[in-house]
Formats: structure tokens, sequence, C-alpha cells
């Protein structure tokens, strides 16, 4: 299971272990999606910081070494498709494997979503992500939450924004850190700008709208992709740009160790195989 | 992005109502997770906590409003004011992005918005800018170019937050401040969060930022920043030259000519202290005579 030369060096700050309790919001867009970066998470959260290549200067003295268990929750893909994303990205990760060493736990909420009951559908979810939590936790490795696409329930009407980011923090709260993935297309936000003041959004609007940007006030860093603005290109897949959320604020004497994350805003291309290139605007990739 | 952070000052007995924070942020003495609670709990745990301080002053945060201002919308003024006393003071963080969407049936559409009451309510308004921001705004202004969107109001797909938001060195406050007197104070400040990196510190270590520090390490006006200020203006600030026609410096050759002159007489002044004398120096035409009177 060798991930070396496959996380680009650009995206390594930002794949470390981040602080307690701290969220990362992954955005995506219908033209550029999110999806090559969210398993990058996964893998870099599971095997640890080192990722097992010691030549890596710019880790912190005291990193966690150490990976931590990794509890992956969708709403949008079933168990099927995470199997070959991972085997693809990692050249040859068995997910099945890794799921029985208890390093990764998979919790599918997007199989029978459609067939709930609205006003059950939420708890029934917590409660099955809460029992992988707890079964998790007597690993005693620490435990990284990723949730890909918990939106998905704002647009089915099964629940409104202000119960949705409760339960993200009741979750938030059991585990180490969060990974949260959002779509942030246009007809999806546009509704928090001001030029939208005063104009009757539809709920769906109005409430991702309110989730997202919620989620962002609390997020230790956000990283978006999006299209090129000049389109698709051959040799440009899109644009990544991390931004620091609004608990980057969040002073802590713990974290007075850790580094500042530093703003990006870069291209990059995502190659037949999976691999993935990060490089300035302007340099080639090659 | 609009974020607050606090400074203990002495003696305060700090009360942080989270909404949204999970730990317990540094120098705040009672956290109540309101998030998990229901009103009427966390605001009992409050009142207790406020209590307990028996006339000690506290200051209550309440991480963000915006949850609040769904559910009780029309109760707000109500809630927040229950708080408020002699000893208390209370900062409320609104996010202004994060879209007011009231909740129930029961919600009445002419109520005026949340934010208009907390508004109306505050003593002080803080809005958050990012210095970045209002730099390339005012650089747009001044060439009376359209001033540039940043985040969500650039309107481009995919981009939640502008670069250069959220910055850790520096922040731009906005400040309305509603005296007594019913007048109004409006003014921009320069907030800087890190303290200037002390000599022989690396700026690696000097980053380990503790929240008291950092008002003291100078707030200014806006106006006065350097930045923010055109070339020109910067150029007659340095001068420091009201704009006379007189040239009242000097330049170095006329400094050290000065320096080098000795006033007559000098060592009199550093004082005998007996009295008035007369000090002469005998030239080698002088006719020492022994008739006159001594000196």
């Amino acid at each position: 299971m060798s991930t070396r030369n496959r996380t680009p060096a650009a995206l390594k700050p930002y794949l470390r272990l981040p602080s307690e309790t701290s969220l990362i919001l992954l955005t995506s867009t219908l033209s550029c999606t999110v999806n090559w970066l969210t398993p990058r998470f996964i893998i870099a959260a599971i095997n640890g910081s080192g990722h097992g290549d010691h030549t890596d200067t710019q880790s912190v003295p005291g990193a966690r070494e150490e990976g931590s268990t990794v509890i992956l929750t969708s709403w949008m893909r079933n168990q099927a498709y995470w199997k070959t994303e991972l085997r693809r990205i990692t050249a040859g990760m068995d997910m099945d494997k890794v799921i029985a060493t208890g390093k990764l736990a998979f919790v599918d909420c997007f199989t029978n979503l459609t067939q709930l009951a609205p006003e059950k559908a939420l708890s029934e979810q917590e409660s099955r992500i809460t029992q992988a939590i707890a079964k998790a936790n007597g690993a005693g490795r620490r435990i990284v939450l990723v949730l890909e696409n918990p939106d998905i329930l704002i647009a089915l009407a099964l629940t409104t924004t202000y119960d949705l980011s409760d339960f993200l923090l009741r979750l938030r709260n059991q585990v180490h850190s969060t990974v949260l993935v959002c779509n942030a297309d246009l007809p999806l936000v546009a509704a928090a700008t001001t030029s939208q003041e005063g104009m009757q959004n539809t709920p769906i609007e109005a409430e991702t709208a309110a989730f997202l940007v919620q989620q962002a006030h609390a997020a230790q860093y956000v990283l978006g992709v999006r299209e090129l603005e000049t389109g698709a290109a051959k040799d440009v897949s899109g644009v990544l740009r991390v931004t620091r959320g609004g608990a980057a604020y969040s002073w802590d004497d713990e974290e007075d160790d850790v580094e500042e994350v530093k703003e990006l805003e870069a291209l990059y291309l995502i190659q037949r195989d999976g691999n993935a290139k990060v490089f300035e605007r302007g340099t080639s990739m090659i | 992005m609009h974020r607050l952070t606090t400074t203990q000052a002495a003696n305060v007995h700090v009360i942080f109502v989270a909404f949204e924070t999970l730990r317990k942020p540094r120098d705040v003495d009672a956290l109540i997770p309101a998030w998990s609670l229901d009103l009427k709990t966390w605001q009992k745990q409050v009142a207790d906590v406020i209590k307990e301080q028996k006339g000690r002053r506290s200051l209550i945060i309440i991480d963000t409003t915006n949850p609040l201002s769904a559910t009780e919308a029309s109760n707000l003024p109500a809630l927040l004011s229950s708080f408020i006393g002699p000893t208390t003071s209370l900062l409320a963080v609104y996010h202004l992005d994060v879209l007011h969407r009231p909740q129930g049936c029961g919600h009445n559409a002419y109520a005026p918005a949340p934010l208009t009451l907390l508004k109306y309510l505050a003593t002080t308004i803080f809005t958050v800018h990012a210095l970045q921001h209002v730099l390339a705004c005012k650089a747009a202004r001044d060439r009376s170019h359209a001033e540039p969107l940043f985040g969500l109001e650039e309107g481009t797909e995919g981009v939640l937050q502008g670069l250069g938001a959220n910055g850790k060195q520096e922040i731009v406050l906005e400040m309305e401040h509603r005296r007594k007197s019913g007048r109004g104070v409006r003014e921009w400040f320069y907030l800087p969060l890190q303290p200037a990196p002390k000599p022989g510190v690396s700026s690696g270590t000097a980053s380990t930022t503790h929240a008291t520090k950092i008002v003291r390490s100078g707030i200014l006006l806006l106006e006065d920043h350097p930045q923010y200020r055109t070339p020109e203006q910067e150029a007659e600030a340095q001068a420091g030259n009201g704009g006379g026609t007189f040239e009242l410096g000097l330049t170095e050759k006329q400094r050290r000519d000065r320096e080098g002159v000795v006033l007559p007489y000098f060592d009199a002044q550093k004082g005998g202290g007996d009295g008035g004398r007369i000090l002469y120096d005998m030239g080698s035409e002088d006719d020492f005579d022994e008739d006159e009177d001594e000196i």
C-alpha cells in the first residue's frame, strides 16, 4: 500500500491530522468534483501524517505520526464506489481488508436514504454513525470522521439548517476531527449574497446556503475546487483554493506549536491513472 | 468572515455561550454548550453562573446568535436583555452572511429582522473586515473604479471565501459606538493580532500569541495606517512639514558646524558656585599691573 509520490507535495501540509475538534470543509462544484481530494484525506488520516516518508522536512516536531481510524459516512455514494476509488488512488489498497483491521469504517447513509420516513431519517443515521464511533473508540486510535454530502438531506427536505448543524456538532463532539464534503455550486450559495437580499429564495436555496456558510464559519480551513474561468482545458482539471475558515482564530495553548496553514490558490490536473498534480498558476506541471 | 477574539481584562469573569464551538477557548472561565441544551436550561445555567459571581463583573460571550434569531426571532431582544445588568456585559456575534430564515408558521412576517433588533439594542457594533480587502477596495475607490467583491459576493462558482480572509496578522474593525448622550461615533480601526517580533526571537516562535498580549501591541486608526494612505499623503506625513515657504530644517553640514561651536565662558556655566567672578586669561601682550586691585 504505497502512497508515496501519489500525494502532491503542495497538498501535504493540508492533509496533516488537524487539531482537536476541528472541522475541514471541502467544497465541490458540478463541473469540478472534489472526489479526488476526499480519498487523499482518508488515506492520509489512516496512515498518519508521517506517510512513512521520513524525508519530509515539513513535518512539525511532535506531529502525530500514528494513524487514525477513519469513519467514512456517505450520503452520496455506496461502498462499492469507495472501494474502487480507494484502490485506484493508492494503487491496490483493499478497502475490505482495511475495514477488517479496524482502521476504516464505512457507514452507508446513501442506499436507504429515500426509503426512510422523513422524521426518523436523521436520528436513525445518527445512531448508526454513533455506533460506528463507539466501536472504533475501543481501538485507542484517534478518530477522524469524513462526512460526504450531508447537505443532500436539506435538498431532500429531510432536515433543516439548524437541525443539521446540531447533528454535526453532536457527531464532531465525539471524534478528534471532521472532514465535511459539500457542494458549493452557485445556485446553492447565491441566496447568501447581498445581491439576493430581500428576494424570495426557495427553501432549499436558502437553507443550503445558510448551512454551507455556517459550516465555513466553523471550519478551520476550506478547500474548494472549481472550474477554470476559461472553461475546461486539456492540461488543467480545475482550480483549488484553500482559505482559512472562521475557526482559524481559535487560540488554544495546544495549537501554538502548529504552523499556520497557508492560503493557496493553485491549478490541478487529474491524470488518467488517478494521480493528481498540483501546480502554481503559470507554471507548467511537467 | 466575522469573528471576534476576546481579551480577558483584569478580574472579569468570562462566560462563553457556545452555539458552534466545541472546545473551550483560552481565557474563558465558564463554557456553556448551548447547542446541546434547550433554551430554558442554558438560560438557567448562565443565570446561575452570574449569581455565583456575587457582583464581580462578568462578560457573556455568545459565539453566534444566528440559530437563536431563527428560533427565537420575536423574543430575541427580551432574551438578550435579560442577561444584561450593572455588572454584566454581553458580547454577541452575528454572522452577516448566514442567511436568516425564521422557522415555524407562527412567524410574524411584519416583524423586523433579528439583525435590525440586535443593532438597535447594541451599545457598540463592530464589523470585522480583512485588511487586504479594505485596501483593495480603497485602491479602486481612489481611482474611481468599481470596488472589487470578495468571497460569496464574487459570484464565482465554487468560491466561498476570498483570498486574504481571516488573516492572522491583522484585521480592520469598523466601530459604531452610541454614547449615552445619544451621539454616535463611527470610526475605522486597524488592529494587529500579532505582537511585533522581539529582537533575537525568530519569527516562527513569535507566532505563539497570547490573546492578552494582542491588544497592547497597538491599535490605530485605519487612516493612520501606512498602507491605507496614498503615497502622496505618506510622503507628506513623513516630512512633517507644514508646507511653509521657509526651510526650517538643517543640512548635514550646518548641523555639524553648529555642534562644533564652543559657547563663550562654557566652564563658567558649569558653575563655580562662589558668586560673581571675572575670569580672564592673560594674553602675551598683557602687562600685569601689580598695583591694580586683586582680581
